[in-house]
């Protein structure tokens, strides 16, 4: 095993969760920090998301900088890849800032209800998708939670976006803590390719600054947040779990490599949408095939990417991200060693992915550049709302009309429990009641076929049990009127040849 | 107001489209307020005492739907007005065309290579645009493309529309949304492609599939198709090479100079590995553009006139694309219906049991069911050649052949 040298890039960061949470300074009051500091410098980090970081470095390494970060009357160190750095000033006069209008002691429910949030310098809108995605978390409820978003802030102008002077403050975060059916794998793509549309049309088309915010994105849930040019993790926070192309296998060699070099085109195209050309090709390669290698080094910051292993006599300048997983090189668990590439969020800020780790609104107010006066939206957000009742809605249906044999839906259960037997009215009685849960079944694959009938052909097979039932309901009805019993099934017709 | 009265209403507005030929759509009549929340527009097709068929009116697409009576919430029935319409592209606003701005038409060619990207689909579309009025005729016609391919059958047709029919009028151009398999044989034929940044071309590697499995072609058959990719490739002046490591394993590397300028090797001697033995190509939109296979990438239509050289541009023939997403739903419709009018077919013949009269009367079901499929397949005429619903192609052979056996079960004794 060839393993990472990833440094625990997170704990810096942790601590400085921690020290924004604690509620007295680590400092000194500003007044003493004026007396005591009076011809202090500062230096200034310049990110490529936009933001800028003030306080005095205090390491320097080949792949970051370790920076004392001033906030305030706080103080606390921050670590910041290269790749994340647009420009460094270095000692620049320092120049106490005024105290933020939000009293940090104030809790996060003090925000909402009334739009006063408008006074803050941004307001976040949090959309949690959780559970399978692309079954709880679909594009239809995606896109009213995001329309519930767009009313709430109600700033799109005429044409529809996002006005450039509120793009900064109207900020929606999409918090990913799903995956989809692992049984899907790779395959979990096409779902997302579904969905995807609904935020590119808001980054796209109205403008507007979605941030992903990632726990868990996991099979096809991890090419979502590609989309967006920007990300953030939780310190917890993984994307993976599409390493399974290596395993596709229809039966010739080459037609699967066929299909794997399409879905890879597909998969690419998503980072490249989101402005990842440089690193998101590379990095979902590895994340796709364990066959494939992954080494990295860094030049100036940024990360050089070599799809095999380090050049000999070279190892040291190199990091192994993944490995071919064959035989010294294979792991004892797949999926928790370097055989197949997952990111994590150490790994994610490295490669320039994630713009930095935020375990809380908190953290990621301040990641975003926003902390002295943010608003979270809580008890107005319609999004959380649709989406759970989403969720609960695809529950239910699941409940009712499921096809697994070891849990049958309600429904199957009592169309499975119905006898036609008895006497005529008994028998068109209960063909009336086959057909009527055929037709309950049908109307909730309608509602929902995005998830459970997208191609129309399980409805398409309702259509015909419930004309074989009519059918049997008029045979039956003719003998009776020959005055013989159960004619089920008619009979002496003949078929056609046809389908091939 | 009565379905009879609606009917009419529709007819004359039928006859007012044909007529004026770029003139509006028929207005939303009808809306349908479901339990679920969602409010439909269109109008209301037939009604049962269970069900509604309704006609659903997206932008310039109709989709037929249909919905249990428990579904819905409630149904508001208007007066369809053509005065009320949206307007929608192609609509009888005048189309103003500064001077000296480019004209482009743009086509979507979409879903599956075969019944839906279909080469008489698409010389339909280019004589909608032949028979626009000259000052409204487009410069450049853009093929936009979002397929994973399809029938190998359909790709000789394509090549010859594109590149001996469009070409020859027009300046063609190629847009790649996606472009995997067939659909990149049928993009290959522009010699000016573009790419959006998802873009992805590639993957044509031709097989078959079977009981056991998926079969890359092999043999003679093989040949043509490495055959049929090198005349495109020259059609698109682009190194066969490119194609041929889309097709079949092969090493492909290459270089570029300081002009751009790119030599091709079936080895990896160059100095970019394009793609290593043991894999099949499929480009993204970055590796595209990288190797010259995309001219460059463009995401929105503005920034692909600007790349075409248009610092003016004015869209024109919006007809053109109408007739293609017609001709999908159409397609579409058809697929899905085909297979349940079949199962319906059957059922009425397993059914045809008993009495003379219920034996006459479930024959002339099924064939009323199999007049409702070739009704079907009129609108959707690909099918004729590719088949639908599970079922072989639905030509007049296939249709006359299936009503003969009706008819000869119809006949007493």
């Amino acid at each position: 095993m060839k393993n990472a040298i990833l440094a625990p890039l997170s704990i810096a960061l942790i601590a400085l969760g921690a020290a924004l949470a604690a509620p007295a300074p680590v400092d000194a009051r500003p007044d003493e920090q004026k007396e005591a500091e009076p011809a202090e410098t500062i230096d200034r980090l310049i990110l490529r998301s936009g933001k800028i970081v003030e306080g005095k470095i205090l390491e320097e390494t080949e792949t970051g900088i370790r920076i004392m970060v001033v906030m305030g009357s706080l103080k606390a160190p921050a670590t910041y890849q290269h790749s994340q750095i647009l420009d460094i000033k270095r000692d620049l006069p320092f120049q106490p800032k005024p105290v933020a209008s939000k009293d940090k002691n104030k809790g996060k429910d003090d925000y909402v209800a009334s739009r006063s949030d408008e006074e803050a310098d941004a307001i976040l809108y949090v959309i949690e998708l959780n559970e399978t995605f692309g079954v709880h978390s679909s594009q239809t409820p995606l896109e009213d939670a995001f329309e519930a978003a767009d009313k709430y802030f109600g700033d799109l102008d005429r044409a529809g976006r996002v006005p450039s002077e509120l793009r900064d403050k109207h900020l929606v975060i999409v918090k990913l803590d799903t995956q989809t059916d692992p049984r899907q794998g790779f395959d979990g793509i096409w779902r997302t390719e579904d969905i995807a549309p609904v935020v590119e049309d808001q980054l796209v088309d109205k403008k507007r600054r979605v941030i992903f915010w990632i726990e868990n994105a996991g099979g096809g849930a991890s090419f979502l947040p590609w989309v967006s040019p920007e990300i953030y993790f939780t310190n917890d926070g993984i994307m993976g779990g599409i390493g399974s192309l290596d395993d596709f296998d229809i039966g010739d060699e080459m037609v699967n490599e066929k299909q794997i070099s399409l879905r890879l085109g597909h998969a690419e195209g998503f980072a490249i949408k989101g402005g990842y050309a440089e690193i998101g090709p590379p990095i979902i390669r590895a994340m796709a095939r364990q066959q494939n290698w992954l080494s990295v080094r860094w030049e100036g910051g940024k990360p050089i990417f070599r799809a095999a292993e380090p050049p000999e006599g070279e190892g040291h300048l190199w990091q192994v991200l993944t490995d071919d997983g064959e035989g010294d090189n294979e792991d004892e668990f797949a999926f928790k060693g370097n055989d197949i590439l997952r990111i994590d969020s150490d790994l994610a800020l490295k490669l320039g992915l994630a713009d930095g780790i935020a375990d809380d609104i908190d953290d990621l107010a301040f990641e975003l550049g926003v902390d002295a006066s943010y608003a979270e939206v809580n008890e107005d957000n319609r999004a959380n709302k649709i989406m759970e009742k989403w969720e609960e809605e695809i529950n239910t249906a699941i409940e009712n009309i499921s096809r697994n044999p070891r849990t049958p839906g309600k429904l199957r259960i009592d169309y499975s429990e119905i006898k036609v037997t008895g006497s005529y009215t008994d028998r068109r009685k209960a063909r009336g009641k086959q057909i009527y849960i055929l037709k309950q079944i049908r109307s909730i694959l309608t509602r929902y076929a995005e998830v459970f009938d997208p191609d129309g052909t399980q409805r398409a097979q309702l259509d015909v049990d419930i004309e074989i039932h009519k059918q049997e309901q008029i045979a039956d009805k003719n003998g009776s009127r020959r005055g013989g019993g159960n004619t089920r099934g008619g009979g002496g017709g003949g078929g056609l040849p046809g389908r091939r | 107001m009565t379905t009879t009265l609606r009917f009419k209403h529709l007819a004359v507005s039928l006859v007012a489209l044909a007529t004026l030929f770029c003139c509006t759509s028929i207005a939303s009549a009808d809306k349908i307020h479901l339990k679920d929340g969602r409010i439909l527009d269109g109008r209301i097709e037939s009604e049962g005492d269970e069900y509604v068929y309704f006609i659903l009116e997206i932008g310039a697409i109709e989709k037929r739907e249909i919905f249990l009576l428990e579904e819905i919430e409630k149904i508001v029935r208007e007066e369809a007005d053509e005065d009320d319409a949206d307007p929608k592209p192609g609509d009888d606003e005048p189309i103003v065309i500064p001077e000296g701005a480019c004209k482009i038409a743009y086509i979507t060619l979409e879903e599956t290579v075969g019944p839906y990207l279909n080469a008489d689909a698409l010389l339909h579309s280019k004589q909608i645009l032949d028979d626009l009025p000259e000052e409204q005729r487009p410069d450049i016609i853009v093929l936009k493309i979002n397929s994973g391919g399809g029938a190998l059958l359909e790709v000789g047709p394509l090549a010859e529309a594109i590149h001996e029919d469009l070409k020859e009028d027009y300046r063609v151009v190629g847009w790649i949304e996606s472009a995997i398999s067939a659909a990149s044989l049928t993009i290959f034929n522009c010699e000016e492609i573009y790419t959006m940044k998802e873009g992805n071309v590639g993957g044509t590697v031709a097989y078959s599939m079977g009981s056991g499995g998926a079969t890359a072609m092999e043999g003679e058959g093989l040949e043509r198709v490495l055959d049929a990719g090198k005349e495109i490739s020259i059609n698109g002046r682009r190194n066969p090479l490119i194609m041929r490591s889309m097709q079949v394993w092969m090493t492909l590397s290459c270089d570029i100079d300081e002009d751009g300028n790119i030599t091709w090797y079936d080895n990896d001697s160059g100095e970019f590995l394009v793609s290593p033995e043991g894999r099949i190509l499929t480009l993204n939109s970055v590796d595209a553009v990288k190797y010259g296979v995309c001219k460059a990438i463009t995401d929105t239509k503005d920034e692909l006139a600007k790349a075409l050289g248009c610092e003016e541009w004015v869209e024109v023939g919006y007809e053109a694309d109408q007739y293609q997403q017609e001709f999908r739903e159409n397609v579409r419709v058809a697929e899905t219906r085909a297979s349940e009018l079949w199962s319906k077919i059957q059922i009425a013949l397993n059914f045809s049991g008993g009495t003379k009269k219920n034996h006459t009367r479930q024959i002339g079901t099924a064939r009323r069911y199999l007049k409702e499929l070739k009704n079907l397949v009129r609108k959707a005429p690909s099918l004729e050649t590719y088949g639908g619903g599970g079922l072989p192609p639905l030509d007049n052979d296939w249709f006359r052949d299936i009503d003969k056996q009706l008819r000869e079960m119809a006949k007493p004794g």
